[in-house]
């Protein structure tokens, strides 16, 4: 099983990319079996949400993936708290098999793409959402509303809160914060050394998540 | 919500021809040569249709469309007609 990698003409190395088919199934066999109603494909190209943050990070020789979408901007979207609790499930069965895994969240942050806001991003929201992250308050993001996302320009950030659910209470290295004229731009990560709770498991954890 | 609202079923075709020029590159190219062959193809009535041809996001908006899929298909048909930076986006 393959997927399809195209649209926004940035260089894609392997423009197909190779699927993790065992792990994916795991997933969502799991995923259902511990209460969320997760639905698959095997015919879903992947768009930019997917490959520009591969460009920048996939080794040589790539490695094989498993896609997880997370519908963000079609109402009525998965609340955060549902993406947190998903996340947190994530994270326990990653935990429970023997995979060497990394958690990619990508998205975000504020913008507001198609409308009159869109040359004004909500920066402070961002830093303070950073701040709450390298405090290692993550968790209190399960608390927002699907209004004060939309508010913000940070639907997109259910992606981020999912991950947030594998990762827990780990403190997050905040490597930068850039605001463009439309978008705040971030990268986070949470090494392997403060990895939490959720990654535990009979096998080996995954090895680190980032954003 | 005030910015991403649910799509009404009214605009159901409306949304499908934005999220083809967003990510069908075969169905773009049709409507860069021909855009009312291809938003019949998508069978758009007339308004959706003069709306589409104007590129007035308010107008589609208003009609039922999804601001994103505006968003995403305007900046992919400006990208194949223009240069447009990265950073742009």
């Amino acid at each position: 099983m393959r997927g399809d990698v195209r649209a926004l003409p940035v260089p894609v190395p392997d423009p197909r990319a190779a699927i993790h088919e065992p792990l994916a199934r795991a997933l969502v066999e799991a995923g259902i079996e511990r209460g969320f109603d997760l639905v698959y494909t095997q015919d879903a190209p992947l768009d930019y949400a997917f490959y520009v943050p591969l460009h920048f990070t996939m080794p040589e020789p790539s490695v094989p993936l498993v896609p997880l979408h997370v519908n963000v901007y079609l109402p009525p979207q998965p609340t955060p708290k549902r993406c947190y609790e998903w996340g947190r499930a994530l994270g326990e069965i990653l935990g429970s098999r023997s995979e060497r895994v990394v958690l990619m969240a990508s998205g975000g942050m504020s913008h507001f793409p198609g409308t009159d806001r869109y040359a004004s991003p909500e920066f402070d929201y961002d830093r303070r959402l950073l701040d709450l992250l390298s405090a290692g308050r993550s968790r209190e993001l399960a608390g927002v509303t699907a209004e004060e996302l939309d508010r913000a320009g940070n639907i997109e950030l259910r992606t981020w809160i999912t991950l947030l659910g594998a990762v827990g209470d780990a403190k997050a290295d905040v490597y930068c914060y850039e605001p463009s004229w439309h978008h705040g731009n971030a990268v986070v990560e949470w090494p392997l050394a403060v990895r939490t709770s959720g990654f535990r498991g009979a096998g080996a954890p995954p090895s680190e998540a980032s954003l | 919500m005030v910015h991403y609202r649910f799509p009404p079923a009214s605009a159901y075709r409306l949304n499908r021809c934005l999220f083809a020029l967003k990510s069908d590159d075969a169905f773009r190219s049709r409507f860069r040569t021909d855009a009312r062959a291809a938003m019949r193809e998508m069978e758009l009535d007339d308004a959706d249709a003069a709306a589409l041809l104007r590129g007035e996001r308010d107008a589609l908006v208003a009609r039922g469309a999804h601001p994103y899929l505006v968003f995403m298909a305007d900046l992919r048909l400006r990208m194949e007609r223009e240069a447009v930076t990265f950073e742009y986006f």
